[in-house]
């Protein structure tokens, strides 16, 4: 039984223990923790890019026209005031265009496996910077914690591990072995992770507060009631698409003959 | 936060994707508008459809469709699922989808449902007014005409109105305005109290099948109001009242 040798121990070797245990149980917990936020935003960057694949563009269209119509009306009008119009509808048709076709549209779809996911959570276990026994050794942490998550995001596990053992064969993951362990760096750590625990709080409260994600939820909820809510928002939008198109043609029918 | 300045996108320093872009999160914005607006625009048909039930039979049936047909789907029913329930043409259907799509536009200038309400009843009014003027012998449209009248629907209040255009219908033997006229002769609304006229009326609307007017009509001879009193005359009456609805005849036994 380890507690009889509990009973031998010196209270500061006591209290090294207590917080060695501590510090075991905040690691553990802050590993699920960093892995369900690197879901929870990993899944949200999908949905967006699939969002705005199928939905955004159609918005993007739908703006475009809109700024063309009203450019076509200042050029008929010819007041400031209509130029002013025209000129704020092409600016929408731009970001709209720029936010549909950007990065954001090109994240895949989001569906680790299993194997993937468990590789990942190894590969976290073992390099999160709040591990660090050193500044050196956080700073390598930090970076290939960095390129972990974007590898996960892509699901590409053979990058996963290139990153584990470029972190193994760095002389960092040799721990400088002090005989007498240090309960100050114990305490530094423990302080570490709460501050992260905390700081993965507040992003997931931002992120589930975030309106791709109640755009997700709400698409979720219906596809469980057999409604698909991004198809019928495409075909809403493309209606309106049409009916800008008509529109367009319209006006510069009857204007061309002058 | 400071130590990945170098490195963009980490799971430790670097803050989500999915809030730092202006752009797509307005995008998101506009989805998100759209769907709740198609909630409320759903939530509104949903009214117009109660509404609907408590309008005159055979009121502007392709606008019941189209209610009947938003409600399904927005109750969960697949579009081809509801089309075919309700046998709706792809016109219908597309008739619809539009109707569906373009009621926030109307919605937002309801602001209160009461305003929804009315203006409903004020388009179904003056959807009569066109049709009776295209067709102004049309006993449908002349007694649903008595009817918005009688009860206000859509138009101010008028029995004077009601009475007139259910005596339109009525003398081209719609049984429904038979009946209507009737109670207006016994009640002495619009038009001087007249049980011998309500009975009369009563009488025709009877004759062709109108349940009301059946049992009014077999109550007017047990109580020999407009017509002289019998007994045998009002339990018939009653009597074929009940064999159509499930009418407790009180004088069977």
């Amino acid at each position: 039984m380890p507690t009889e040798i509990v009973h031998n121990l010196s209270p500061e070797e006591q209290e090294l223990a207590r917080k060695r245990q501590e510090l075991a149980i905040l690691q553990a917990e802050l590993i699920d923790r960093e892995l369900s936020l690197a879901n929870l935003r990993a899944e949200l960057a999908a949905f967006e890019g699939r969002y705005l694949r199928e939905v955004g563009i159609l918005y993007a269209e739908l703006d475009d026209w809109n700024a063309k119509i009203a450019e076509f009306a200042a050029e008929a009008a010819g007041t400031e005031q209509a130029r002013a119009a025209a000129s704020e509808a092409r600016a929408q048709a731009d970001e709209s265009y720029a936010a549909a076709h950007g990065e954001a549209s090109k994240a895949e779809d989001f569906s680790p496996s299993p194997e993937l996911r468990k590789l990942f959570r190894d590969v976290v276990n073992q390099i999160h910077p709040d591990r660090a026994a050193s500044e050196v050794d956080r700073a390598l942490r930090t970076r290939l914690t960095a390129e972990a998550n974007l590898a996960y995001k892509r699901q590409d596990a053979d990058a996963l591990r290139k990153i584990l053992e470029e972190y193994k064969n760095s002389p960092e993951s040799v721990k400088g072995d002090g005989a007498a362990a240090d309960l100050q760096r114990i305490l530094l750590q423990i302080r570490r992770i709460s501050k992260r625990l905390a700081e993965i709080e507040v992003e997931v409260a931002e992120l589930k507060a975030s309106e791709i994600a109640l755009l997700m939820s709400k698409v979720a909820i219906t596809a469980a009631k057999g409604r698909n809510l991004l198809a019928e928002m495409k075909k809403d939008v493309q209606q309106r698409i049409d009916l800008a198109r008509t529109e367009y043609k319209d006006q510069s029918a009857r204007t061309r003959p002058r | 936060m400071s130590a990945g300045q170098e490195k963009p996108g980490g799971l430790v320093q670097v803050q989500s994707t999915a809030l730092a872009k202006g752009g797509a999160n307005s995008l998101a914005v506009r989805g998100l508008n759209h769907l709740r607006d198609k909630e409320l625009a759903e939530e509104w048909l949903r009214k117009g459809l109660e509404l609907q039930t408590t309008m005159p039979a055979g009121v502007r049936p392709e606008l019941q469709t189209t209610l009947e047909y938003i409600k399904q789907i927005s109750t969960g029913t697949k579009p081809d699922v509801a089309a075919e329930n309700l046998r709706m043409t792809p016109e219908d259907q597309e008739r619809a989808r539009v109707a569906h799509h373009f009621m926030p536009d109307t919605l937002n200038e309801c602001a209160q449902l009461e305003e929804a309400r009315n203006n409903q009843l004020l388009e179904v009014f003056l959807c009569f007014e066109r049709g009776i003027q295209l067709d102004p012998h049309h006993p449908l449209l002349q007694h649903n005409i008595g009817t918005a009248y009688y009860f206000g629907r859509g138009v101010k209040q008028d029995y004077s109105q009601a009475y007139i255009w259910f005596r339109k219908a009525a003398e081209q033997g719609n049984a429904n305005a038979q009946y209507c006229l009737g109670t207006l002769y016994s009640d002495g609304e619009g038009v001087d109290r007249d049980e011998v006229e309500a009975a009369a009326w009563l009488h025709k609307a009877a004759e062709q099948g109108n349940t009301d007017a059946q049992v009014g009509l077999g109550l007017a001879y047990k109580t020999g109001s407009g017509v002289p009193q019998d007994y045998a005359q009002g339990a018939m009456w009653l009597r074929r009242a009940g064999e159509k609805e499930d009418f407790g005849d009180p004088t069977a036994d």
